[in-house]
């Protein structure tokens, strides 16, 4: 069994904070490592060990896995926290921690490297009976006419999608036969430039789809389960803005036979660690469209509603200890809304960094907030614009959207403008009461509004 | 500038103060305090640049008295620091190698950014350093 001592953190912000909290609890050594942009991160002030391992442009920092590696070996580390973002789903740069000795909290650099091709980790799920769109099983070919010939098949509209990536990126919706091979020329270059593989694939495309998604646990004794499933369809420009747990109005049984068909699917590919298997859902199918080898986010709406603690039991994993419980021990109690709060202007979402005056944090009973925030903190231009996540626990849809809505109006950010004013609209909206929200339907407005 | 003063205003107290900050300057001097019965007065001086030495008189080469002056030497890389012998109280050079930054098989020189006195020892031999941390706190001398 792996003996973990030592967990360098390699991350920012509010997840660094929680995977200190983590580590903490089981009583691990910490090593924190920042940019020079980041000086004043929280979690700084927590670790055992705080170092600066470069300059604020993250490829010289927090994307440069051989700075982290290097960090690792000066402070006696033995495991890498990725958090999410970064380095996180980099099969290299796993695959770089093995070859140090150290242990990545997470899964093997061969199963990252399976489903972080979109091409076979498609294949890898439709093999193990996780269900996916009508799509093309293999990188378009070179050849216009047998390109032509798999979309066909398939049927239009679709979309064609890098297989090395993620995030809109080297995405293309092609409406009729006529755009196809633009639409494919053009997502290929971008993909190249992007991710460094410029290998495209089809898929069906789905006008209206939610987003619902199951998180999973694996050990290393072949143990998986589904911990509970999110819906994540209020999204701007594939960036997600509220979540929620259990996805509102879809059967509890269909939920479940998906969630038992992630956690064998993830069984059989040897995954360890925590991961997200993620769908579109639209005229009650789902649909796999890839897995996050990682922590995700939102995970912390899925532990209020099945009471499991994501990060502690990742790093048990890492461990080499089996899981603690069983699928037949997990629960999904209530309803978990997340809101993240982005410095970013409410109206058209542009990043606003700044320096937080003063905040005052939500309360209350069903309340957790998880943050790096404080009076005085400078948010760097560098990274992410989340600044705070906002999370609740009621006892169903209802009891927790009003739950967020106090929350909201409780929270006090002074300083730079947040998007938690838009989220307060947005729980009043009709759409998402109804749970109708689609992934669409955010950005289909704001064209709507600017046209 | 930061400054504290009594009530009284002085039609001379904006000139009295520009003397008195210039003098402050030429002497190196970072904090000026005056008390009397019913008035205390307190000039403090913040560093106009940390890089920047103040000036000091043609001949004497003497270092400065506040430490808010001091500068400091930082590492140019991630990695292990390695001494070149300096201790406190030892006088260096701009650009004199105090010490070295290990990474991987390299061995980076660490340099001193301006004359002055090696007033602190932040680091000890054989410890990991950070990109840009302090290794050393030096007080400028200034000749000319």
């Amino acid at each position: 069994m792996p003996d973990i001592r030592t967990v360098l953190i390699a991350n920012r912000g509010e997840i660094a904070l929680r995977i200190v909290r983590a580590c903490k609890l089981l009583g691990l050594r910490t090593v924190g490592v920042y940019s020079e942009a980041d000086a004043g991160l929280a979690h700084l002030r927590l670790v055992d060990h705080a170092i600066c391992i470069g300059p604020a442009a993250a490829t010289h920092s927090y994307l440069d896995g051989e700075r982290i590696l290097r960090a690792a070996t000066l402070t006696g580390a033995d495991a890498i926290h990725p958090g999410y973002g970064f380095l996180s789903e980099n099969p290299d740069f796993a695959k770089a921690v093995e070859r140090a000795g150290l242990i990545l909290i997470g899964p093997a650099s061969s199963v990252m490297r399976l489903m972080g091709d979109k091409i076979s980790a498609r294949r890898a799920m439709k093999a193990n009976g996780v269900p996916c769109l009508p799509g093309s099983d293999a990188a378009l070919p070179l050849d216009p006419d047998e390109i032509r010939t798999i979309c066909d098949a398939i049927g239009y509209p679709l979309i064609v999608k890098a297989a090395g990536g993620g995030g809109g990126r080297g995405m293309r919706v092609v409406m009729k036969a006529e755009e196809l091979l633009d639409a494919v020329e053009s997502a290929r270059k971008e993909s190249g430039l992007a991710f460094g593989n410029a290998d495209v694939y089809v898929e069906r495309f789905l006008r209206e789809p939610r987003h619902v998604e199951i998180q999973i646990l694996a050990d290393a004794h072949g143990n998986a389960v589904w911990l509970g499933a999110r819906d994540c369809s209020v999204q701007r420009r594939h960036q997600k803005l509220i979540e929620e747990a259990p996805p509102p109005g879809i059967p509890e049984y269909r939920i479940s036979d998906l969630g038992l068909a992630c956690a064998d699917a993830a069984a059989r590919i040897g995954y360890t660690g925590a991961g997200t298997f993620e769908f579109l859902y639209e005229d009650g199918n789902f649909n796999f469209i890839e897995m996050n080898t990682r922590l995700q986010v939102e995970h912390p709406v899925t532990e209020m509603t099945s009471g499991v603690d994501i990060v502690r039991e990742q790093i048990m994993i890492a461990t080499g200890a089996p899981l603690s419980f069983t699928q037949a021990d997990v629960r999904t109690n209530g309803h978990a809304l997340e809101c993240r709060i982005n410095a970013e202007d409410p109206e058209n979402f542009a990043p606003a960094p700044g320096t937080i005056k003063k905040w005052r944090a939500p309360g209350g009973p069903g309340v957790r907030v998880d943050t790096h925030i404080y009076d005085g903190y400078a948010i760097p231009p560098h990274y992410d614009s989340l600044i705070a996540k906002l999370i609740v626990h009621g006892s169903d849809r209802n009891d927790a959207i009003r739950r967020m809505s106090t929350a909201l109006e409780e929270l006090q950010i002074d300083g730079v403008p947040t998007t938690a004013s838009r989220q307060v609209r947005l729980l009043n909206d009709p759409d998402f009461r109804a749970g109708i929200f689609t992934v669409h339907t955010l950005d289909r407005r704001r064209t709507g509004e600017q046209s | 500038m930061r400054q504290q003063k009594d009530e009284t205003e002085d039609p001379i107290a904006g000139d009295f103060l520009e003397s008195l900050v210039a003098a402050m300057r030429r002497h190196g001097a970072g904090v000026f305090e005056f008390e009397n019965e019913d008035t205390f007065l307190s000039v403090v001086l913040e560093a106009e640049s940390p890089d920047i030495p103040l000036d000091t008189s043609p001949d004497t080469g003497n270092a400065h008295p506040e430490a808010e002056f001091d500068v400091f030497v930082k590492s140019p890389e991630l990695g292990l620091f390695a001494s070149a012998g300096k201790s406190i109280g030892d006088s260096v050079m701009r650009n004199d190698v105090v010490g070295f930054v290990c990474v991987g098989p390299l061995r980076l020189a660490i340099r001193a950014p301006t004359d002055g006195l090696i007033t602190e020892e932040l680091v000890r031999d054989g410890t990991p350093i950070g990109y840009q941390e302090a290794v050393f706190r030096i007080r400028p001398v200034i000749t000319s």
